[in-house]
């Protein structure tokens, strides 16, 4: 009888609590929607946050506030563990740093550790010299740097092990350079490579096409190759690395993430969200006036897009010698 | 096993589980401390080394050193920041991966294995790993040296400070020796207070190991259990701690068992501390003979003890044998007068005086005839012998027992001994009474119409004195001296057995009668 009677609460506690957690389901979001610009503001990150915040208010479908926080520090990593602890009304910027943190050993964090909800936009990375430098294209450059490989200086931001960094170490690895006899200097913002490449403290800089793009309208730095598969129809001119033989395609991705464990709906509703903000002019306009394209999969696209580049970065890391 | 420890002493025993436990949880806690240590040491290690390494390269004068190619002043400082981390090896390659710090000066200026470096020296990369480092197998941290140049970074060298692992498992080995000691301390004292704990226990048991105590008690149970003597102590609050079945059979509640204490006079000895042997006590209409001795522990009195066994029952005994030896006394009387008689007969017959023998006959059949035919009556064979033995008695005394007319009885089951208790002291004490009276003349009545059994005993004595009448069935009581007087209580305490009850009444004429009332019914049962 005692027996029954606890089967019996047990019963009505099961299905009490599932319907309250159907109830949360169907309501999601109930409350403010917070992205995480995991950097201070006015870099790139923030800048993706801010437009997000923009499109999603103005598609309307979140039917919620949204706000950003800034939580800088670390490499994007204060922001993620920060958004480890939140609840699915969270989600944070990440970018490729979220993987190679981990594999330079500079991070204990692994993007397995969160739910990846979209990809959102890409920028290109491109190799930029002095107008008057002298190198006609990639080749001649490359040709130099085999020839010794210290005699040029290199300018990356905003640290070793970054997309900028990341990606000239594919290049000369793909040239047949040993890429640890590089001299590359480090800059914390793009603008201070922009100051150092035309003070002449530096010969050639890998940088993101948004950083480059004024500089080299008005002419003063030439641009010698592109990370993207195909030529910009915004630049046209500006020739890709596989065109010049050099087998490199290098997006500097931007996604957005929620904390661990969420659930389906969350992640459905998420993906609702963020299909439709996509789509609309806000966000067009927004990645037109930041030289951004566009780069949106939705959450389980996002989570093979991952896999993928997280085996792509391993491959640069160990071909640069770590382990042979 | 628990044959072998039922076979130790118990200080051995003791010894033996304390040793076992106490080294068991040593063993335990040394394991888990072990494992702890390990981890924390590791980590602690990777810590240390941590942040050595990244302190180190951070410092401006390593770079400088580095620029300049002059290292001893950096190689001061390096070790002043060994000996504040537990010395580890530090060594520091340049951009090329060339040696500039080394412990082996011979290295200084060859090329280090350059994985090691590699990842700091191109992705500027902090990594705490375990690996061969300089010395050997060890918990190492590479950090980046960078150098401020036209407002960026670069990386110059990179710096490796290493814990070798024989180090570490030293400094754990170390620590767990310590504990070693420790705990040895510990096993030290357990086996200490197993000692005292043993030796404690062995002053409570008088030194005996518990199976010997558990023998001994057993042996004392049963003797207890098997003496007819009722034994009885107290303790020092005065109540009892042992009492054996003998004495239980005369208590059944604890205020039964009070009075018993009070009527063996124990708390008397209790109090006074003094022995006394073979003293009457009377309890519940019983006279106990009891032995009495305070228990001492040391000096002071921590009890008394009683053993006592019931006068009456002794007193029962020797009555009853005392009741047949009268009847086979009065039998041999009465055959040796009969003999007598027939001398008499005899003679007469031969000087042929037939006359008067016949008169004689004629004589003695008359006096028998009063009587004879009466016993005729009593079917009961207990107390027609009774009955017989007591008038053969009565015969020599010169005193006429007689059977009232229309007596009769048939089978009783009342036992011969009690019914020779009742009868024969009602007879006896009759007897008494009239020995010095002028007319010598018993007259017994017994009738078993309706439910009882009603025998009257009338004498023609002195009667009772009327104070003393209500006190003549108590225990103690005779008109015939000390150390007498059991008689009528016997006939009182007995009748009660079968449910029956005894009367005295004085006739006015002289002379007493007691009426004994026996129910049949309670000895058909």
């Amino acid at each position: 009888m005692r027996r029954l009677f606890l089967i019996a609460i047990g019963i009505s506690l099961l299905v009490g609590c599932a319907s309250q957690k159907g109830a949360v389901g169907e309501t999601f979001p109930n409350k403010t929607i917070e992205i995480i610009a995991p950097a201070s503001p006015g870099g790139g990150w923030d800048m993706a946050a801010r437009s997000s915040q923009r499109a999603l208010k103005a598609d309307g479908t979140a039917g919620e506030d949204i706000t950003v926080i800034n939580k800088p520090g670390g490499g994007g990593e204060v922001g993620w563990q920060y958004l480890n602890q939140q609840d699915g009304h969270f989600a944070a910027l990440n970018s490729s740093l979220l993987i190679t943190g981990q594999l330079l050993g500079q991070s204990e964090l692994t993007y397995e550790q969160f739910t990846p909800l979209a990809m959102l936009s890409t920028e290109w990375l491109a190799v930029a010299t002095k107008a008057d430098a002298g190198f006609e294209n990639a080749t001649e450059l490359m040709d130099q740097l085999r020839e010794d490989p210290k005699s040029l200086t290199i300018g990356v931001s905003p640290s070793l092990g970054s997309g900028n960094h990341l990606a000239f170490v594919q290049a000369a690895i793909e040239s047949g350079i040993d890429p640890t006899e590089l001299q590359f200097l480090v800059y914390s913002s793009g603008g201070d490579i922009m100051n150092a490449l035309l003070g002449g403290h530096i010969d050639l800089t890998s940088n993101s096409m948004s950083d480059l793009s004024e500089q080299y309208e008005a002419g003063e730095v030439e641009i010698l190759a592109i990370t993207s598969p195909e030529r910009l129809d915004s630049f046209p001119d500006i020739p890709t690395w596989q065109e010049q033989g050099v087998s490199v395609e290098f997006p500097h991705w931007r996604g957005i993430m929620g904390p661990p464990d969420m659930s389906e709906t969350e992640i459905a509703q998420w993906d609702d969200m963020l299909s439709e903000m996509v789509e609309t002019e806000e966000w067009k306009t927004d990645l037109d006036n930041n030289d951004l394209d566009a780069f949106y999969m939705n959450s389980n696209e996002t989570v093979d897009f991952l896999k993928e580049q997280h085996e792509f970065f391993k491959d640069i890391v160990s071909e640069s010698g770590l382990a042979p | 096993m628990s044959f072998t420890i039922k076979n130790m002493t118990i200080r051995k025993r003791i010894m033996f589980i304390f040793l076992i436990s106490s080294m068991f949880l040593i063993l335990i806690l040394m394991a888990a401390f072990s494992y702890i240590e390990v981890k924390n040491s590791q980590e602690r290690f990777e810590q240390l080394s941590r942040q050595t390494a990244n302190g180190l390269s951070f410092m401006p004068a390593l770079t400088k050193a580095i620029k300049s190619n002059d290292y001893s002043e950096i190689q001061g400082i390096i070790d002043r920041v060994r000996l504040h981390a537990e010395n580890p090896i530090v060594t520091v390659v340049d951009r090329d991966g060339i040696f500039i710090i080394h412990p082996d000066e011979t290295k200084i200026g060859t090329s280090g294995e350059k994985c090691h470096f590699t990842q700091s020296l191109l992705f500027g990369s902090y990594i705490t790993k375990e690996a061969e480092g300089a010395g050997g197998p060890s918990v190492m941290t590479t950090a980046p040296i960078y150098e401020k140049i036209y407002g960026g970074e670069q990386v110059v060298g990179a710096i490796t400070v290493e814990y070798l692992n024989e180090d570490i498992n030293a400094t754990i080995i170390k620590k767990i020796f310590r504990l070693i000691l420790v705990a040895i301390i510990g096993i030290i004292v357990c086996i200490g207070s197993a000692l005292f704990l043993a030796r404690s226990i062995q002053s409570d048991t008088l030194g005996f190991e518990p199976a010997t105590i558990a023998g001994l008690f057993r042996e004392r149970e049963a003797m207890l259990d098997a003496v007819k003597e009722g034994i009885v102590v107290i303790d020092k609050s005065q109540n009892i701690s042992m009492i054996n079945p003998s004495a239980k059979k005369l208590v059944q509640t604890k205020d039964e068992q009070r009075e018993l204490v009070k009527a063996l006079g124990l708390l008397e000895t209790f109090r006074k501390g003094e022995s006394s042997y073979d003293k009457e006590q009377l309890y519940d209409g019983s006279v106990l003979i009891t032995n009495r001795r305070p228990l001492y522990h040391g000096q002071e009195i921590v009890g008394a003890i009683c053993s006592f066994r019931d006068k009456t029952d002794i007193k029962q005994l020797q009555e009853t044998i005392l009741q047949i030896q009268g009847y086979s006394d009065g039998l041999r009387a009465q055959a040796h007068e009969y003999k007598n008689k027939l001398y008499v007969l005899m003679g007469l017959l031969q000087i042929e005086h037939y006359d008067e023998a016949l008169q004689f006959i004629e004589e003695e059949t008359l006096e028998e005839k009063q009587a004879i035919p009466m016993l005729q009556m009593i079917e009961d064979p207990g107390v027609h012998a009774i009955l017989l033995g007591k008038m053969a008695k009565a015969a020599e005394k010169k005193v006429t027992l007689v059977v009232g007319e229309g007596s009769r009885l048939g089978r009783t089951s009342i036992t011969v001994s009690d019914m020779a208790i009742m009868l024969g002291n009602l007879l006896d004490n009759a007897i008494d009474a009239v020995l010095h009276a002028k007319q010598k003349k018993i007259e017994v009545m017994i009738t078993d119409i309706g439910s009882e059994i009603v025998i009257d005993v009338q004498d023609t004595g002195m009667g009772l004195n009327p104070e003393t009448v209500k006190e003549i069935f108590q225990t103690g009581f005779s008109s015939k001296g000390e150390q007498r007087g059991y008689g009528l209580s016997h006939v009182y305490e007995t009748a009660k057995k079968y449910d029956g009850m005894v009367e005295v009444s004085m006739l006015k004429v002289g002379g007493t009668v007691f009426s004994l009332y026996l129910p049949k019914t309670k000895g058909e049962t």
